[in-house]
């Protein structure tokens, strides 16, 4: 999921990066006083989330869980899984500086598309619904991750087919795995804590 | 927000005592012969008589072998290919360790390699098990296996701090990331809350 530094062109580098800190902008400016300390947990909890590798088979997977984050956070995504992403580049060098914004932009428009398109409904339902719908949340960020990963590697220069297939073919355990997690939390967030997905005072 | 605080502290909680309990293990090649050793990262070694499984690169089985003493166990491979080998040490605990076929060496390989060595470290060979005038009767093979006898036994407990000293960081550098996150969030909040005074 996180693309080393040297893999892609300047173009898309430099693409990526613009693109990353327009949403990054976006985010901050939405970002409100009341949601600050949700932001800093959830970016906390991507930050440990990707850090515990599960083996499964021959590969280890671990969870990206930009589903839930995006449902909670809307566009301040953005800000919160870049802090995440740069302190792993740092600690760890997972990913790299260079590609940040690539990476950045890969992990949060899914979590901010599929986030902002499925709040509202999860919000309304009964607690059941919610958690399918969270399920769905889950794996189809999972699964516009791997499609950006595939299409950031394919405008470099492989063939995107070829990149898309083996991108969600290493992704697909994730996305199980993803899909019960958003699931599961969803179902307990709507019960307990239902302002958990509610916007207050934003999008 | 309480219930995510407490989520947080217990799965923090969690996560700490699973690394305190994690298990550590290597193996190192002496020859044909491997050696490896198990333990706890809490210090404590692997009790004798515990049954290591070894298997081949496809994952067919290669033979077993069982723990002496302070966790270390002895494999004679049979040819210089990559070995798996698999320990259960009971509740949950499960450690494999492998070892590439270029570590295990065919006492023939790498002969040239030793013998510029033996030639321009003459000095470092007295101190060894070998006395000067016998030196130069011995064979290149058996030279070449005391040297790596000795580099094995000097480079042993360094790969053990090593192993240990990895596991540390890795900790020290997951809680320096928290804090560094929960640090910027607070500066966010502190920013956020001064713009809300000074414009309502």
């Amino acid at each position: 999921m996180h693309i080393v530094d040297g893999a892609l062109s300047d173009s898309v580098v430099i693409g990526g990066a613009v693109a990353a800190l327009a949403g990054i902008a976006y985010g901050i400016k939405r970002m409100d006083l009341d949601r600050i300390p949700q932001m800093g947990m959830l970016s906390a909890t991507f930050f440990i989330a990707s850090l515990i590798h599960v083996p499964v088979g021959p590969t280890s997977l671990h969870l990206i869980l930009n589903g839930l984050i995006g449902l909670a956070l809307g566009w301040t995504a953005f800000p919160a899984l870049f802090i995440a992403l740069l302190l792993q580049a740092v600690f760890f060098g997972y990913g790299g500086i260079v590609v940040l914004g690539v990476n950045t932009l890969n992990i949060a428009l899914p979590a901010v598309v599929m986030g902002l398109s499925f709040r509202h409904w999860i919000q309304t339902s009964q607690p059941k619904q919610a958690a399918i719908l969270g399920g769905i949340v889950g794996a189809g960020s999972v699964v516009l991750t791997a499609i950006m990963v595939a299409g950031s590697l394919a405008l470099t220069g492989d063939g995107f087919i070829v990149a898309a297939k083996l991108s969600l073919i290493s992704h697909l355990p994730v996305m199980v795995v993803e899909a019960l997690v958003t699931a599961a939390a969803v179902h307990l967030l709507v019960r307990v804590k239902p302002d958990f997905f509610s916007a207050t005072r934003q999008s | 927000m309480r219930h995510i605080m407490l989520f947080c502290l217990l799965s923090v909680g969690f996560m700490t005592s699973a690394l305190a309990h994690n298990v550590v293990s290597g193996v190192y090649a002496d020859g044909l012969l491997i050696e490896g050793e198990i333990g706890f990262s809490n210090g404590d070694m692997a009790p004798a008589g515990l049954v290591v499984e070894v298997f081949d690169e496809s994952g067919s089985a290669l033979g077993k072998t069982q723990t002496k003493a302070e966790g270390i166990f002895l494999f004679e491979a049979s040819s210089a290919q990559k070995h798996v080998f698999k320990v259960d040490l009971g509740a949950g605990h499960i450690a494999e360790m492998v070892l590439d076929a270029n570590e295990l060496s065919a006492d023939a390989a790498n002969v040239t390699a030793v013998e510029s060595i033996s030639t321009s470290l003459p000095t470092a060979t007295q101190s060894n098990t070998v006395s000067n005038d016998t030196i130069g009767s011995i064979s290149t093979e058996q030279f070449q296996r005391l040297i790596r006898n000795a580099v094995a036994q000097q480079v042993r407990p360094l790969q053990k701090e090593i192993r240990a000293y990895k596991e540390k960081v890795f900790f020290r550098d997951i809680t320096g990331g928290l804090g560094f996150i929960f640090g910027l969030f607070g500066v966010a909040a502190w920013m956020a809350s001064r713009r809300k005074e000074t414009n309502p």
